[in-house]
């Protein structure tokens, strides 16, 4: 069984330790490769298997474009690699086009506004509770679009630095936005000062920004679904 | 499916471990449909942080081993 860490642009491969400190090959489709390892058992994910996994994706980075592939992936052996990378071929290239000497920064965003409390439970006709329940509904209503109007202002003026982006909106309830952008390797400082900028603005929101890191949220969708959160 | 189940106030270095587990466990490629992981699986005070590099350093990382 094979475990496979990311796809990049064909080449000479640096040399690295995997999972299990498993020598990392790679199998090659054309001009694209999947970067593995011989993986005897599914990987627990503890802190040292994670950093190991990020090690190696983060290491290829040097090398050229990557894709990092999601933490847990084993595959059969290298026939079944080299099946799934030629099926899903034209959007790795294009997904290499599109992260080619780029990284992920990530920006959170936390605020301290909590969302409106549930209403106590009290004594009362159910007319009464239905009207406290409709009260809530509709406090928390407004507390979630003044959220998602702040955040796409936040998420709009730090887009401008990036080729890409993506946010999700209250992630939780202490965190207005967690923002993900596509930026030049070159130019990481430029979103952090932004970031930074924009913290010192608004004072009620604290601006973290994290990365570089590689291209995880920005890499392709295959299989026609959407690799976006679940639940 | 965030990671972010627990209710108390951020702080920076919980922020850079969620974003670090969120990364590897819910973004990146999906070449096969089976993967089982979810981010409760994981043990965010045991995982490395880091924050944002400058671009002179930009490989090297900031971690920090939690210490617990």
């Amino acid at each position: 069984v094979r475990y496979v860490y990311a796809i990049r642009a064909a080449g000479a491969l640096p040399d690295l330790r995997g999972l299990g400190d498993a020598p990392v090959e790679q199998v090659r489709v054309e001009d694209v490769a999947a970067v593995c390892s011989a993986s005897p058992r599914p990987p627990e994910p503890d802190a040292p298997r994670l950093w190991r996994h990020q090690e190696v994706v983060e290491t290829l980075m040097r090398y050229g474009p990557v894709l990092p592939v999601r933490f847990g992936t084993r595959l059969a052996d290298d026939e079944e690699i080299r099946t799934l990378v030629r099926r899903h071929l034209p959007a790795l290239v294009a997904g290499l086009a599109a992260v080619r000497d780029k990284v992920e920064v990530g920006v959170r965003v936390l605020w301290a506004q909590a969302p409106p409390s549930q209403p106590p439970v009290e004594a009362g006709t159910g007319r009464d509770y239905l009207l406290r329940r409709a009260a809530h509904q509709h406090a928390e209503d407004a507390w979630r679009l003044a959220a998602e109007r702040r955040a796409d202002d936040l998420h709009g003026a730090l887009a401008v630095f990036a080729s890409a982006a993506t946010r999700t909106v209250l992630p939780a309830p202490n965190t207005l936005m967690a923002g993900a952008y596509l930026v030049d390797a070159e130019q990481v400082d430029r979103i952090g000062v932004a970031a930074r900028a924009l913290g010192e603005r608004e004072a009620d929101l604290t601006f973290v920004p994290t990365g570089p890191w590689p291209p995880y949220s920005f890499a392709p969708a295959l299989q026609g679904r959407e690799v976006d959160r679940v639940g | 499916m965030t990671g972010e189940t627990d209710a108390q106030p951020a702080t920076y270095e919980n922020v850079a471990l969620v974003e670090l587990v969120d990364r590897l466990i819910d973004k990146g490629v999906v070449l096969a449909g089976d993967i089982t992981l979810s981010v409760a699986d994981i043990d965010l005070v045991h995982v490395s942080l880091r924050l944002l590099v400058s671009s002179s350093d930009r490989f090297a990382g900031e971690r920090t081993e939690s210490v617990t």
